[in-house]
């Protein structure tokens, strides 16, 4: 049976465009990449094997075919060492920085991410995915999402941390 | 793996609504036994509302985005009888076979392009070309 593409697009085009909108930051290249992933989607809706949620499959999709468009301009997609992404904050210290910064500051910090960590927050946060659904559409290991999700933490604790030094 | 271990790894999840329901008993119950978890779970709903706020809230382009990218594969759209969806003429996996078909078959055919290329550069080479050999 035919799928019906306008019902998956009434249901997932929202989340699969702000996923767009926040990787290419433009609406334009955005709404591109939108058209091409589902040009992608449709082409290899064949393969489509059922092992993960169609939702989960389509993010996929909509982010193989933003690393081909923006590979070597805006984002950093080089898998750098997961160890060289430390940032030597503790839990503690993390709460308390996060507990006591302004919003305004947060806002400021969250804009300063690495890209890597940016999307796991976005992906989990914004889109609700789980760490299995996100390591899916990254194809890493779920691990691999904890730790970068963990070190999206930390880095916006040493951002506020760095702020707050600034302001003394 | 100690609980706090565990529990690190459960907040985040939690937070974002996306824990199962086991995994909320389990972090319901060791978060009023524990302050530290209490600030850890405060924190990342810090992050998530900080992360919300900084995503762009824009409607998705509408969809003749939709009616547009099956032009572009060359597939027959109707409108169905509610005029709010598109109802396909055929199945992607009968495209895709159709695709492949069609690559295939030029695939075939460009070989047989090169190979009467060559047969007929070779001739022009016998004819034109320099005497006593390459």
């Amino acid at each position: 049976m035919a799928p019906r593409w306008p019902a998956l697009y009434d249901r997932h085009g929202l989340a699969l465009f702000g996923y767009l909108l926040r990787l290419a930051g433009d609406r334009g290249i955005a709404e591109e990449i939108l058209q091409d992933s589902l040009l992608a989607a449709w082409r290899s809706a064949a393969g489509f094997e059922g092992r993960s949620s169609v939702r989960t499959w389509l993010f996929g999709v909509d982010r193989r075919q933003a690393h081909n468009r923006l590979r070597g301009k805006r984002l950093v997609w080089v898998e750098l060492a997961e160890a060289g992404e430390v940032v030597s904050v503790e839990p503690g210290p993390e709460a308390v920085a996060l507990a006591h910064a302004e919003q305004v500051e947060i806002a400021a910090a969250v804009a300063r991410l690495r890209p890597l960590h940016a999307e796991v927050l976005g992906l989990a946060f914004v889109d609700g995915l789980s760490y299995a659904e996100i390591a899916a559409v990254l194809g890493v290991p779920v691990g691999t999402v904890k730790s970068r999700a963990s070190h999206a933490k930390a880095a916006l604790a040493a951002v506020l941390n760095e702020m707050s030094e600034g302001r003394r | 793996m100690t609980m706090h271990d565990q529990m690190r790894d459960l907040l985040a999840a939690y937070t974002a609504g996306s824990a199962t329901r086991a995994e909320r008993q389990l972090v319901g119950a060791h978060l009023a036994a524990c302050a530290t978890c209490r600030e850890e779970l405060a924190s990342w709903q810090v992050i998530r509302a900080a992360v919300r706020a900084a995503s762009p809230r824009v409607a998705a382009p509408g969809p003749q985005l939709v009616a547009a990218v099956l032009a572009r594969a060359g597939v027959s759209a109707v409108r169905g009888p509610t005029g709010a969806e598109l109802t396909l003429a055929t199945s992607p996996g009968h495209r895709l076979r159709h695709a492949a078909a069609v690559l295939s078959g030029s695939c075939r055919w460009s070989a047989v392009g090169c190979g009467w290329l060559r047969l007929w550069s070779w001739r022009w080479v016998r004819r034109f070309g320099p005497q006593g050999g390459w």
